[in-house]
């Protein structure tokens, strides 16, 4: 009956080494106001330096979502008054942002449209304290990039959708760590509600600075709620920003916001216009790395790994990277994915460690493994297992392979093995011949047992039947 | 003449306490700046769209030391730590 | 009264040492500052320290650059590290910068002795010097007349015998008009020719530095020493220096001059305007008439962008970081309500109030969109006219230094721009040089206005003016220093 119009306002931290204006260090900690100057204190007389770095992080992050670089653009100031903004005055931009009008298409087709992206710069950190507000302007400054979604989310999911992908797209261009829960990474909701069928949009609340995706998706789901309890009842949802909190999932007013800011933007005196050279921006796009959907087809496509398979490798860079290093020269690198999803990833199953995936054992050292099996040296069987030792030591294969298992499988032995198997199990033979085709494997099993695992399990079973056939 | 309650909300826009002021002076001087101000409506201009020199001098992304927090806290009237202090806080800024 | 050059013959000369020089300096500025009120801050310490080291390159032949070992007053809106800055404000009476400013930098690397920082309105706001928490500057030719502003203390320090030339800063008008009131030379530089940081800025985008000195010579030997591109500051461009390019002749040369800018001569100034006119001619130039429409609205466009950009810089001070701090508050947003309306004057907070208005919701297109426009047109009309002319003649100030307490209504007292601010809005250089006086022997500024860049264009042609005056117009307040 009531369908939510959603659009999502993203800042991301740009991983520059330096502020946006000033040469201060962006690395986190430090006693407080030890990371500051006074450009990022709002001394009288202070000028801003724009980081060029973080300019291009803006354009090659705006190049991946597909937008529309404005080569001229310019930065503004938006004014309003909080003490973590010591000028009373954010740098940022108003009209003409970098860049304007792309997309990220969901996995159920749907099309969310980037509006706009732009940079500007981080306000410091409040500690409160008693009736007491502790200000720390070492984060002041900080490179954020703001991408704003049109009104196009049409459920929770799909905003978390949304979001993990922005952080799969940005991370793989090195543009942020995008890590929400130590705030490289926020996010505001505009919400409203209307029925379905309806053209018009209803009224809008947004909720600010949530900063984990449960948060976001709990945020809209009670907002949503919100909404059509008071349309439902006749009422009208007052226009207003709203706080979350965490703990029990629900929003609340910001009472003490009389109007909505006044922000008078204008451009910044002490900035002249940014005009891109055409140079730049065809570097960057040069430089713009294999984005993760088109890598995900590639794999799917080329590469034959199956889609689950490839959405978890392409989903962090380090795994991307290090599967893609392993794959060099080996003849079908869904070998290789295999190994990684089945043996590494059931070993570390939380989101940090695979995002800063560095296993004991390297790429090479896969590789070597890989390429063994591939030219027949090794079994599959050989390989699994020598490899969980590598995994176990981060030693190299060859340190677990013996003389025997690289001796391979004299394939003039299968048959004697296989009827040797046949003539040792003859109620398995009956229970198979009888229909029951799992007790084939049982079969197999003898022989593999008998050969070590040097056979290969798949020929084995193929003249088992055929002797048995007979 | 600009009235009393856009003055207030003027004031209130530009954190200036109207208390203690002479309001209707005040607001007096503003109205005659502001029609001052207010020839530039006058002025027919038909000038095409702006191409103002733009440029690409950025700073390079290289860390420089950051000043010494005692230095930054230097004109504080209040700290604490290397903290600077602002009492009795409402609401959540913008 | 000494030129630059005349003072570095003296040290050079080994007739006087460059602590003898500063201390007479001090002593005379210890004597007459009270009657003048120019020096906000007297920083002996600093300057004896400076004249000693001077002393000593001097010994070892190793002067720094043509300005080494002479003694100048630097306006109180320029960041001087440990030494407090006020720029004139009761909000910032306290307030001792963490940096340094580049020009200060400049001026310390060349050598020169900085005796102290120099009175002006408020935050740079004011035309005649009176708008100053520590009170007016007196006019040294006559001590019940303003010194100008809002760059009131160098320009009545130099005219006063007490510092060799002073650094002003320049919005619309601020160096060139004191400099018109006290009979001395004001250059306004090419904006982007000299680095912002660490001035602490009322209009962003018209604000320059500029020297006020006692001939054009020492105007363009104080702006070379300043006029290094800073890449701390992006609307830097840096210039060329100029004394090189400085040719003393007005021959071949055309003179534009505007007529709307005459209309609104005092008697006494057309007469001295006049009279430099024909001095130019028969010096071999050509007076080129010309027509700038635009100049009825260049106040309100200048007025407009200048408090904008003011009521945005100004935001930051709210007593958390620095500054003065209101003493009690019902809450945070009471407190900075409070110190900014204790901590500033009356004509700040006026300001502060119309650029805020004029950048507010349902304001922005009529007022700030408007006079941005206007600005454009107003340079497009400045390019028109210097395709006919190499350089714009005009009165400085329409009239001479006001009395003190004219008691000049805001609007009133804004005229006072009329002819310098709209140079400010094309970001032109100009300069005002002394060209004659009134009957109260108070001093009249002639203005020239040059092409971007074309600062040696019009030090050129006021050096020429002063060699066919032969010092005509520099007269001695009878204050300060007698060497």
């Amino acid at each position: 009956m009531f369908e939510m119009v959603v659009g999502l306002e993203t800042h991301v931290e740009l991983s520059t080494k330096t502020k946006i204006f000033c040469s201060c260090t962006t690395q986190f900690g430090g006693e407080p106001n030890t990371h500051c100057c006074p450009i990022c204190t709002g001394q009288p007389g202070s000028l801003p330096v724009l980081n060029r770095q973080a300019v291009e992080y803006a354009i090659t992050a705006g190049l991946a979502l597909g937008c529309r670089i404005n080569k001229r653009s310019v930065m503004a100031r938006k004014h309003y008054v909080y003490p973590d903004l010591p000028k009373a005055y954010q740098i940022s931009q108003y009209e003409q942002p970098l860049c304007e009008g792309g997309k990220v298409t969901l996995s159920n087709g749907r099309e969310i449209r980037i509006t706009r992206i732009h940079i500007e710069e981080d306000a410091g950190k409040l500690v409160h304290q008693g009736g007491m507000a502790l200000i720390d302007y070492n984060r002041g400054g900080v490179p954020l990039i703001e991408i704003v979604t049109e009104p196009d989310f049409r459920s929770a999911e799909e905003a978390t959708e949304y979001l993990e992908k922005l952080q799969t797209i940005l991370r793989a261009v090195k543009v942020s760590d995008c890590r929400m829960q130590e705030g490289s990474m926020r996010c505001d909701v505009n919400i409203s509600v209307r029925r379905k069928g309806e053209t018009a949009f209803g009224v809008r609340t947004e909720v600010k600075n949530l900063n984990s995706f449960t948060s976001v998706a709990q945020a809209i789901e009670y907002e949503f709620e919100r909404h059509v309890d008071i349309i439902s009842s006749g009422g009208v949802v007052e226009q207003e920003t709203r706080h979350f909190s965490a703990e029990d999932g629900t929003t609340s007013s910001l009472r003490d916001k009389e109007n909505a800011d006044d922000y008078r933007y204008f451009p910044d005196p002490d900035i002249i216009e940014i005009l891109v050279p055409d140079e730049v921006l065809e570097r960057l796009q040069a430089e713009l790395p294999e984005l993760p959907d088109a890598k995900l087809r590639r794999y799917v496509s080329e590469l034959g790994i199956p889609e689950d398979d490839a959405k978890m490798l392409t989903k962090y860079r380090p795994v991307s990277e290090y599967f893609e290093k392993a794959s060099e020269g080996v003849q079908q690198p869904k070998t290789v994915a295999s190994f990684i999803i089945t043996q590494m990833f059931s070993q570390i199953q939380t989101e940090a460690e695979r995002e800063n995936f560095s296993p004991g054992t390297t790429a090479e050292q896969l590789r070597e493994l890989v390429l063994l099996l591939e030219s027949g040296k090794i079994s599959r069987n050989v390989a699994k297992r020598v490899f969980a030792d590598m995994l176990d030591t981060g030693k190299s294969a060859h340190d677990f392979l013996t003389e025997e298992d690289l001796a391979g499988f004299d394939a003039s032995q299968l048959t004697s093995l296989c009827q040797a198997a046949i003539d040792e199990n003859p109620k398995t033979v009956a229970d198979y011949k009888g229909g029951k085709e799992k007790a084939i494997k049982a079969l197999v099993g003898a022989v593999m047992r008998a050969t070590k695992g040097r056979a290969d399990a798949i020929a084995v079973e193929a003249e088992l039947k055929r002797l048995i056939g007979q | 003449m600009i009235s009393l309650d856009e003055l207030k909300k003027l004031a209130n826009l530009a954190k200036l306490s109207l208390e203690g002021e002479d309001v209707d002076a005040l607001a007096a001087d503003i109205t005659s700046i502001l029609e001052f101000a207010n020839t530039v409506s006058e002025a027919v201009v038909d000038l095409p769209k702006d191409e103002a020199a733009g440029a690409y001098n950025l700073r390079e992304d290289v860390v420089a030391p950051s000043y010494p927090a005692e230095e930054i806290l230097l004109n504080a009237a209040e700290k604490l730590d290397t903290y600077f202090v602002a009492r009795k806080i409402g609401g959540t800024g913008a | 009264m000494m030129t630059i050059k005349e003072i570095r013959k003296r040290l050079d000369g080994g007739d006087i040492s460059c602590r003898e020089l500063t201390e007479a300096f001090l002593d005379a500025a210890k004597r007459d500052n009270p009657a003048l009120n120019a020096y906000i801050r007297i920083t002996e310490e600093e300057a004896l320290r400076a004249a000693d080291a001077a002393d000593a390159r001097r010994a070892k032949g190793e002067a720094l650059s043509p300005l080494d070992g002479v003694p100048f007053i630097l306006k109180d809106n320029i960041n001087t590290k440990g030494i407090t800055t006020t720029c004139a404000s009761k909000m910032l009476a306290n307030y001792v910068p963490i940096f340094d400013a580049f020009i200060w930098e400049k001026l310390r690397d060349s050598g020169a002795i900085m005796l102290g920082k120099g009175n002006m309105d408020e935050f740079a706001m004011g035309s005649t010097g009176e708008t100053s928490y520590f009170g007016a500057t007196s006019n040294p030719h006559n001590l019940d007349h303003v010194a100008g502003g809002s760059s009131s203390g160098p320009a009545a320090a130099v005219a006063g015998g007490l510092a060799v030339f002073g650094i002003g800063s320049d919005t619309g008008g601020s160096v060139r008009i004191p400099a018109s009131f006290c009979g001395l030379v004001g250059l306004k530089p090419t904006y982007g020719a000299i680095s912002r940081r660490g001035v602490i800025a009322y209009g962003s985008s018209l604000d320059q530095i500029g020297p006020i000195a006692v001939c054009a010579e020492d105007a363009a030997l104080v702006f070379d020493a300043m006029c290094e591109k800073d890449p701390g500051d992006m609307t830097s461009v840096g210039s060329e220096p100029v004394t090189p390019k400085l040719t003393g002749s007005v021959a071949g040369k055309k003179i534009g001059m505007a007529r709307e800018f005459f209309e609104v001569m005092s008697p006494p100034v057309r007469e001295a305007i006049e009279r430099a006119v024909k001095l130019f001619e028969k010096m071999g130039a050509t007076i080129v008439p010309l027509e700038f429409p635009m100049l009825r609205y260049t106040l309100s466009t200048y007025y407009i962008i200048a408090c904008a950009e003011a009521a945005s810089n100004l935001g930051r001070f709210d007593g958390l970081r620095y500054g003065y701090r209101a003493e009690s508050a019902a809450d945070l947003d009471d407190f900075i309500c409070r110190t900014r309306t204790e901590g500033f004057g009356k004509e700040v907070r006026r300001r502060i109030l119309l650029g805020t208005y004029v950048l507010s919701a349902g304001y922005y297109d009529a007022y700030y969109n408007k006079a941005q426009l206007l600005r454009r047109a107003i340079k497009n009309e400045f390019s028109e006219m210097f395709k006919k002319c190499d350089l714009l003649l005009g009165p400085t100030v329409a009239t001479t230094a006001l009395q003190k307490g004219s008691g000049l209504t805001p609007v009133e007292m804004y005229q006072t721009d009329i002819c310098t601010s709209s140079v400010n809005l094309a970001g032109l250089p100009a300069m005002s040089v002394p060209c004659g006086f009134d009957e109260k022997g108070l001093p009249i500024g002639l203005q020239l206005v040059g092409p971007h860049f074309g600062e040696s264009e019009i030090l050129s042609a006021a050096l020429a003016f002063e060699r066919e005056t032969a010092g005509e117009f520099l007269k001695s307040s009878g204050m300060g220093v007698k060497l």
